[in-house]
């Protein structure tokens, strides 16, 4: 026993009673994290090779689930418009926020009001927010098509039409992107005056000192979040639900509502935990290709690490 | 001497604009309107559909798609038709110029005819000939004007009636202007078939009594509608009859246009219909609770309409078993048995216009199933709405006005009419939202029930999230570092991976169905609130608690004591957090959740979607909208600690 306590470093009795209360006051998220997280996910990593419908215990049939996932049509459609949706919303969201940051950033009047503009449609919830843009979005009387009807442009169907659900939902989610907003600002604000003093004395421009400044102090800031909102990109449920519910012709069924429909309507729960582990699967990769990737251009301060 | 002294002006100019161009001011202003172009762009992305939105809430439901589009909320004028609560609506039309408030009196028909003697010359055209008929506005008659080109030339004619083989006899447009003229389309067909003959041809016509001589015309269209109009003053002295007591009477002429009379059962002198519906029997639902009973058929005698409070019910003798026979009228039959009421005591029977009750509930008594109508208003805006139960059959009923009340009468295109309007915020789309039953649930439940689930989530983050912090901010222990790194990392695992045994454990639980899947999570911690209370306590100074912990408190009793009372921002923090997370919560409930009473308000919104979406526009805007009223006063009040929060989420790189 002491042997042990010795090996574990805990060297004097109170440091012994400390660790004590640090694992007694950590208990409630351990046991969180061990009933609700860890067990559920090597649970899942099973249940993906039976064949389960809650009712009677699942039956183990092996890589069967992973097979038809495979060869199933609508799976590789739900891949594809979900990696869209993705591809449309990140880079378009990033971007905005960081331009709309980047004028805030500046000593205009104001900053906080406009600041509460755009963050205000981040904080609704999906739903109310979904069916606000459903009505935006009606082919006829539709916000959106009168205003093109301005210009002289008769709107599409929008979310009624296979071609323009998508975009409709990807143009939808650049809505929601105060959150960024307000990190870019404050990523900006924490970059140090005397760099662009600097930068000026050696004649640069403006865009120069977006270009070699603001870009690699911000791009720590960028990349965190680029990761985190692909992430929710690829989780995207309530929008899609709300809006289509798939449709039209499996035009918008992202990954999630594939899932939720193999597990909640079919009740296919290994079916849909094999598919839950490809996607997690696919998220790790992702995450792991950008970690690597990163190092290429994102630019970390010597002195902070 | 001029060239000498302007060339070094220009050139100092030029440099004076280089020089401006090149200043720091100019950049700067530059910039500046540069920016609040962008600003200007992105917050009108932002919020306009926010404020149609808004503005559509306040909208009746017909209102919300119009083109062009309604953006401000409008009501319509009406004026209240004689002592019934039909309310008629007023129309703005233009007269010479001035715009006028009116109410329609009914329809004209126009066609345009020929005078048969007027014309002399027709021709035969083949039909490869000539172009397409198109309505023609020729000196203010509207003629079919075809292009007739044949050998180069080409002329205007109009096709007056179909011609041997494959051609038309048409007449030449310049020919025909002068016997052209319009004429109420029923006008011409009262009078008496004619065969014309003009050069050769033999035309179908009529023939007319018009001022005081008989003529031939031939009517050749284009038919038009024109709108009667008159003024709003004709509908105080409206009637409501049932419709089968209306029966055509002719025509007066009144000013340029004519009106359609009818004679009225039972009423002497010509009168006008102004509106032909169905009305609807109804009864306070309090007086049909209180006083209807169930009369068994074979007591009953067959029943015979008779004016039951002004309305024709279908009445009979009941004899109950050990009573007298009594009248009652049958406001709902069954099979076998009757709601009845006797008569004497429907005092609210009346009747309501169809086209208010359009969200009708069932109910039944003793398996006899009825309809109610809740929040029904006797027509007048902001007046007290009650219950009514739908009884008796719907009957068709005409509201009809004296034609001696109409003094003055035009008629007007329809294409010139506009409904007059007012602007008026209204709140029928929020009040019809909270009293529409959702399932067997009303609106206000779910926003009980979201609060419940903010409140239960907020404590158990609080507990919990306090303690874990503090652990991880301030005790050494190994393997601290290890959980600190899975914690970290659990904020980045995708939640699909346990949505499946998650579920599984609260349905071996018994939980589904409860809110317990939905909030019992929060008692043991989230890894975000921790993770950001714990930069918060490693910000305190341990010197605070350094003497609690001489005067040998226990570790709960410094948090409770040191740490909680300087913490209270990021405390706030946590339950701003839980209750944004929770109020937009969709998926979970939606999954764990089958019984409407027990939704939030984000599945009971998709839920009313669901059921009413595409017919109640203006229940769903005003729903989303009030759904989104915590969030945005909650923003206001603690915008402070959102923002902080948010940059601590997205600022760890």
């Amino acid at each position: 026993m002491l042997r042990l306590a010795r090996r574990l470093n805990l060297g004097t009795p109170m440091a012994r009673r400390e660790a004590f209360t640090f694992y007694m006051l950590i208990l409630p998220w351990l046991i969180g994290f061990l009933a609700f997280l860890a067990y559920p996910m090597l649970r899942s990593l099973y249940l993906s090779f039976t064949s389960y419908n809650l009712l009677s215990p699942p039956q183990w049939i092996g890589l069967q689930n992973y097979q038809r996932i495979f060869a199933d049509a609508e799976f590789w459609q739900s891949l594809k418009v979900t990696f869209i949706y993705a591809m449309g919303s990140v880079p378009g969201g990033t971007s905005i926020a960081l331009a709309l940051a980047m004028v805030l950033s500046q000593k205009l009047r104001g900053v906080n009001f406009w600041r509460t503009i755009f963050f205000i449609p981040s904080i609704l919830s999906s739903i109310a927010v979904a069916i606000l843009w459903l009505y935006v979005f009606r082919p006829d009387g539709g916000l959106l098509n009168v205003m093109l009807s301005w210009a002289g442009i008769e709107g599409p169907d929008w979310l009624l039409s296979e071609q323009w659900a998508l975009p409709a939902m990807i143009i939808m989610s650049w809505w929601s992107i105060g959150g960024q907003i307000v990190i870019y600002l404050a990523g900006l604000k924490g970059i140090p005056e005397v760099l662009y003093e600097a930068a000026e004395i050696d004649g640069a421009n403006v865009w120069a000192k977006f270009r070699f400044v603001t870009l690699p102090m911000l791009s720590p800031t960028i990349f965190f979040n680029v990761v985190l909102a692909i992430i929710a990109a690829l989780q995207v449920f309530d929008v899609g639900w709300v809006l289509t519910r798939g449709g039209p012709n499996n035009a918008t069924l992202f990954y999630m509502i594939h899932l939720y429909e193999r597990a909640f309507e079919f009740v296919q729960m290994g079916y849909a935990s094999a598919l839950a582990w490809i996607l997690f699967i696919i998220i790790m990769v992702i995450t792991l290709l950008v970690i690597r990737s990163s190092a290429a251009w994102v630019y970390y301060e010597a002195e902070t690490r | 001497m001029d060239i000498h002294t302007r060339a070094p002006q220009t050139a100092r100019s030029a440099t004076r604009w280089e020089q401006i161009r090149s200043s720091k001011r100019w950049q700067r202003s530059l910039r500046h309107a540069a920016s609040y172009a962008l600003l200007l762009a992105g917050s009108a992305f932002m919020l306009f559909p926010m404020l149609w939105i808004i503005s559509a809430s306040f909208k009746p439901g017909w209102q919300i798609f119009t083109q062009p589009p309604i953006w401000i909320p409008q009501h319509w004028e009406e004026v209240r038709a004689g002592s019934t609560n039909r309310m008629i609506s007023l129309w703005q039309v233009e007269v010479d110029g001035e715009p006028h408030k009116v109410i329609e009196l009914g329809v004209r028909r126009y066609t345009t005819v020929i005078d048969a003697s007027k014309l002399q010359e027709v021709l035969s055209a083949p039909t490869d000939q000539l172009g397409e008929a198109a309505a023609t506005d020729v000196n203010g008659i509207t003629l079919n004007v075809r292009e007739w080109s044949a050998n180069g030339e080409s002329s205007q004619v109009v096709a007056l009636a179909r011609g041997d083989g494959d051609t038309l006899i048409v007449a030449d447009v310049a020919a025909l202007q002068a016997a052209a003229f319009r004429l109420p389309l029923d006008e011409v067909n009262s009078g008496d078939r004619a065969e014309i003959l003009i050069g050769e041809t033999e035309f179908r016509g009529r023939e007319l009594a018009l001022d005081g001589n008989t003529i031939q015309v031939i009517p050749i269209g284009p038919e038009s509608q024109l709108t009667v109009m008159g003024a709003p003053e004709i509908a105080a002295s409206a009637l409501l009859v049932p419709a089968e007591s209306v029966s055509s009477a002719g025509f007066a002429q009144v000013g340029e246009t004519e009106l359609p009379l009818v004679a009225v059962e039972g009423l002497d002198g010509d009168y006008i219909t102004l509106v032909s519906e169905t009305w609807q029997p109804v009864i306070d639902e309090a007086e049909f609770d209180e006083k209807a009973f169930i009369a068994v058929r074979s007591q009953m005698t067959e029943t015979h309409p008779l004016p039951v409070n002004g309305v024709v019910m279908q009445v009979a003798a009941y004899t109950p078993e050990d009573g007298q026979a009594i009248e009652v009228a049958v406001l709902v039959s069954g099979t076998a048995q009757s709601v009845v009421i006797q008569v004497e005591q429907a005092t609210t029977l009346r009747l309501a216009q169809l086209g208010g009750l359009t969200s009708a509930r069932g109910d039944q008594l003793n398996r006899i199933p009825y309809r109610v109508q809740d929040g029904f208003s006797e027509g007048m805006e902001g007046g007290e709405t009650v219950s009514v139960a739908l009884v008796g059959d719907t009957r068709e009923m005409a509201l009809v006005a004296p034609a001696a009340a109409v003094d003055e009468a035009f008629d007007v295109a329809p294409e010139a009419i506009q409904r007059a309007m007012y602007t008026q915020l209204r709140f029928d789309g929020y009040r019809e939202a909270l009293q529409t039953k959702v399932g067997e649930t009303y609106f206000g439940t779910f926003f009980v029930n979201s609060f419940v689930l903010v409140i239960l989530n907020a404590i158990g983050h609080v507990l919990s999230c306090i303690v874990v912090a503090y652990a991880f901010a301030r005790l050494r222990a190994p393997g601290k570092n290890f959980f600190f790194v899975i914690l970290l990392g659990t904020m980045m695992l995708p939640y699909p991976v346990t949505l499946v045994p998650v579920y599984e454990i609260f349905r071996d639980l018994g939980m589904v169905n409860t809110l317990w899947p939905l909030f019992l999570r929060s008692f043991f911690g989230n890894a975000f609130l921790i993770f950001m209370l714990r930069q918060f306590f490693m910000s305190i100074p341990r010197e605070l608690e350094e003497a609690a912990r001489i005067d040998g408190a226990h570790v709960l009793q410094i948090i409770r004591h040191v740490i909680v009372p300087l913490s209270k921002p990021a405390i706030a923090t946590v339950i701003i957090f839980t209750f944004w997370w929770t109020w937009n919560s969709f998926l979970e409930p939606f999954i764990y959740l089958s019984s409407p009473e027990l939704f939030p308000v984000s599945v009971g919104l998709n839920f009313f979607r669901d059921q009413f979406g595409t017919i109640f526009y203006d229940r769903l805007i005003a729903a989303s909208v009030l759904s989104m009223v915590p969030m945005i006063v909650l923003f206001f009040f603690a915008q402070r600690y959102f923002i902080e929060g948010i940059q601590l989420s997205g600022l760890k790189g």
